[in-house]
């Protein structure tokens, strides 16, 4: 079989336009809890819908979340057909891609879209807000901050990450200079004026990514062990990877 | 009045309605909310878009549908456009305009192929029943018994409803029926109502399906198959130490996935219920046989009975006399003189039950046979007979052939009375397998005084003034 043309009319709006996700959430680099801003719109099993006004996720299915684990949200349509309206509401279960509907779902049957994700810090600490991408087969990047780590004084900083570390397909980690002057990574050797420079390592274990560093005490000349990343001010990165449900 | 206190009249005027869906394919449908679509007959749908979005959608001429077929699949009839909104696999029709279904997944119609079963409706006489959108024609010439009913043997093989319904066609109706329409496999419902009854208080009495055809130049016949006929597609299944009736619902949904274990398509409760009552089965077919044969070995193998409610949820009974009787039927309900029936050759002195049958029926550990003669001597005294009876099971284990060798014998090892009453319609829900406290008395005197009562079968006689036969065993 092949596609078969849509007349061009209603036909198109209801198929033509499936998957279709334009989502904005507030504060999305913050830890605060967020809302679905005004003028977000998104398709629903071959229905549309537009946040007229921000749309707030239950507050009662964030507090069922158990913290250190990653919680989605979720947009379930309800009421009279017609007029239908959609609430939010975070969910602890994973997402699946459906093929037919092109979105993540809460299950294949489910009308419940999956839209995004966040990291259950604590109590209201959203963090690693990501909106979930609405093509298939196409790995979510989630950046997670680093926060702050002393570098001249501590080895090692582990940053939890909530999620199945054996779905985490690659990872960067980038590392800023106290003053912003250098943005390097973190994993990384170069060779300068005669000398050898070594950033760290990092291995993602079930909890957390655990980055070890290079430092003067080893005796190779470690990139970041430094006054220069010492303050405990600034965030002191971020770590960039990409995850396949 | 509602349809029980018609029921509980002396005097009413009973309606029997008769509804063949014919297949309608149709493509027109309109997005109304997340998963659920919309035809509107009138092809106005300017309530919910704008008019010149829509792509030429043409009315259409049909007035009361009564099924939807989803590429196989019948759709779930709900009472409500709210409960499409929270039913999978469901559609509601408004009764005049209006129709709405929800396709498997929540997936958009033009994923599958959708026919709507248009219903064709008859009665013995022209009719309109009351909020009814559509005229019954006055063709019906009969319908014979529906019947139902298990052999007080083998048990688990039930007999297959069906019947047949003759429709008049002194003019010519129906000469090209058969080649205009596509009716085979759609739906079929006999309603039972009455004068001045709603129509939506029709009572399903029987729900099948449109096999057969006969048309002649003055009647055609609809010959009707159970649902249960319709899982006939050859499987070749194995499981290991499964329960029963997971091992049934696997067999279901390996001949037909989309019958899920669900309250759509299962009574769950009654389900449940049998459930922790079966023993296991290990099944390990190296031909393939129909599902449905395989379906009912496995209920010989656990003393119960597969069977269809009239929504067409599949239920399974377990054969139990010493359950709680439902009712009593009382002596002033049955129609007929009564007349018992006590066959000694239905005594069973012996059992023999296979087990762990591997499959392989060249090997010389095909199966285990478990004996039990433990009323041998008993019946021996009492009947002067010998009568081993063999019964070939999926049971797993020696434990689950003597249980049911057990059950098998306490069940066979003396004679029951076997006896026929013809009650009135109002006993329309009797189920096999029920048990009843029933008042087998003379017209004027007690003869058997009131005996608890397994159903046995049941046949609906709806060519005249409805009545019921019932086969029943006294316990």
């Amino acid at each position: 079989m092949a596609f078969s043309q849509l007349a061009t009319g209603i036909s198109v709006i209801a198929s033509g336009l499936k998957g279709y996700q334009a989502i904005s959430l507030s504060d999305i680099t913050l830890t605060t809890a967020s809302v679905i801003e005004a003028g977000s719109a998104v398709e629903i099993g071959n229905a549309f819908f537009l946040a007229g006004t921000t749309v707030t996720p239950n507050a009662s299915s964030w507090t069922a979340i158990t913290t250190a684990t990653t919680a989605f949200l979720a947009l379930t349509p309800s009421g009279t057909a017609g007029s239908q309206v959609v609430t939010a509401a975070w969910q602890a279960d994973e997402p699946v891609w459906v093929t037919s509907k092109c979105g993540y779902y809460a299950s294949a049957a489910s009308v419940t879209r999956i839209v995004a994700l966040a990291y259950k810090a604590g109590t209201a600490s959203y963090r690693n807000k990501t909106i979930l991408p609405n093509v298939q087969g196409k790995s979510i990047e989630i950046n997670i901050p680093i926060d702050d780590w002393n570098m001249d004084t501590t080895i090692n900083k582990n940053v939890a990450h909530g999620l199945t570390n054996t779905k985490i397909k690659s990872c960067d980690v980038i590392i800023y200079q106290d003053d912003g002057a250098n943005v390097k990574p973190f994993v990384m050797t170069y060779y300068t004026a005669g000398s050898w420079y070594v950033g760290g390592n990092v291995n993602v274990n079930t909890s957390n990514f655990a980055m070890v560093m290079s430092s003067a005490a080893t005796g190779i000349s470690a990139l970041f062990d430094s006054a220069s990343y010492a303050s405990t001010a600034v965030n002191r990165g971020y770590i960039i990877l990409t995850y396949d449900f | 009045m509602t349809f029980s206190e018609y029921l509980q009249l002396s005097v009413s005027s009973p309606r029997i309605l008769v509804e063949i869906d014919i297949a309608l394919p149709n493509v027109q449908w309109v997005n109304i909310g997340a998963g659920i679509w919309w035809l509107a007959v009138d092809a106005d749908y300017s309530a919910f878009i704008d008019a010149t979005l829509d792509d030429n959608f043409s009315a259409q001429t049909f007035v009361n549908i009564g099924s939807v077929i989803c590429s196989g699949i019948n759709l779930v009839s709900v009472s409500s456009l709210a409960l499409v909104s929270t039913t999978a696999q469901s559609y509601y029709w408004d009764g005049s305009n209006n129709l709405y279904v929800r396709c498997p997944n929540s997936d958009e119609p033009g994923l599958f192929n959708i026919t709507l079963g248009i219903v064709y409706g008859y009665s013995f006489d022209e009719f309109i029943p009351v909020g009814a959108n559509q005229t019954y024609e006055g063709r019906l010439i009969s319908i014979p018994r529906l019947t139902k009913s298990r052999d007080p043997l083998y048990f688990g093989r039930i007999s297959f409803g069906g019947g047949s319904i003759v429709l008049i066609n002194n003019d010519g109706a129906f000469d090209t029926f058969a080649i205009d329409n596509d009716v085979y496999g759609n739906e079929c419902r006999i309603k039972l109502g009455f004068d001045g009854l709603a129509y939506s208080d029709y009572v399903i009495l029987y729900k099948s399906y449109i096999g057969q055809l006969e048309i002649s130049e003055n009647e055609m016949v609809v010959n009707l198959d159970d649902k249960r006929k319709q899982l006939s597609r050859p499987i070749t299944y194995s499981c290991a130490n499964k329960n029963a009736l997971d091992a049934i619902v696997e067999i279901i949904q390996q001949s037909y996935s989309y019958i899920t274990y669900s309250s759509v398509f299962y009574d769950t409760t009654a389900w449940e219920a049998a459930k922790v009552l079966v023993d296991n089965v290990t099944i390990n077919m190296q031909q393939p046989k129909p599902a449905n044969d395989v379906i009912q070995d496995i209920c010989a193998s656990v003393f119960g009975m597969f069977d269809t409610l009239t929504d067409n949820r599949f239920t399974f009974r377990i054969i139990d006399t010493s359950a709680t009787a439902e009712s009593t039927i009382i002596s002033t309900d049955i129609m007929n003189k009564i007349r018992v029936s006590y066959d000694p050759g239905e005594v069973i002195s012996s059992v023999r039950v296979s087990y762990d049958i591997d499959g392989d029926v060249e090997s010389s550990n095909y199966r285990t046979w478990l004996t039990d003669t433990s009323e041998e001597t008993a019946v021996w005294t009492k009947y002067k007979t010998y009568n081993q009876k063999d019964f070939e099971t999926w049971l797993a284990d020696s434990a689950a052939a003597q249980s049911l060798a057990t059950k098998l014998i306490a069940y066979v090892k003396d004679i029951h009375g076997i006896t026929r009453i013809t009650v009135p319609i109002k006993y329309y829900d009797v189920e096999i397998t029920d048990t009843y406290n029933v008042q087998l008395n003379r017209e004027n005197s007690t003869m058997l005084g009131t005996k608890k009562c397994e159903v046995l079968g049941k046949s609906i006689n709806l060519n005249s003034v409805p009545t019921i036969d019932l086969d029943m065993r006294i316990v």
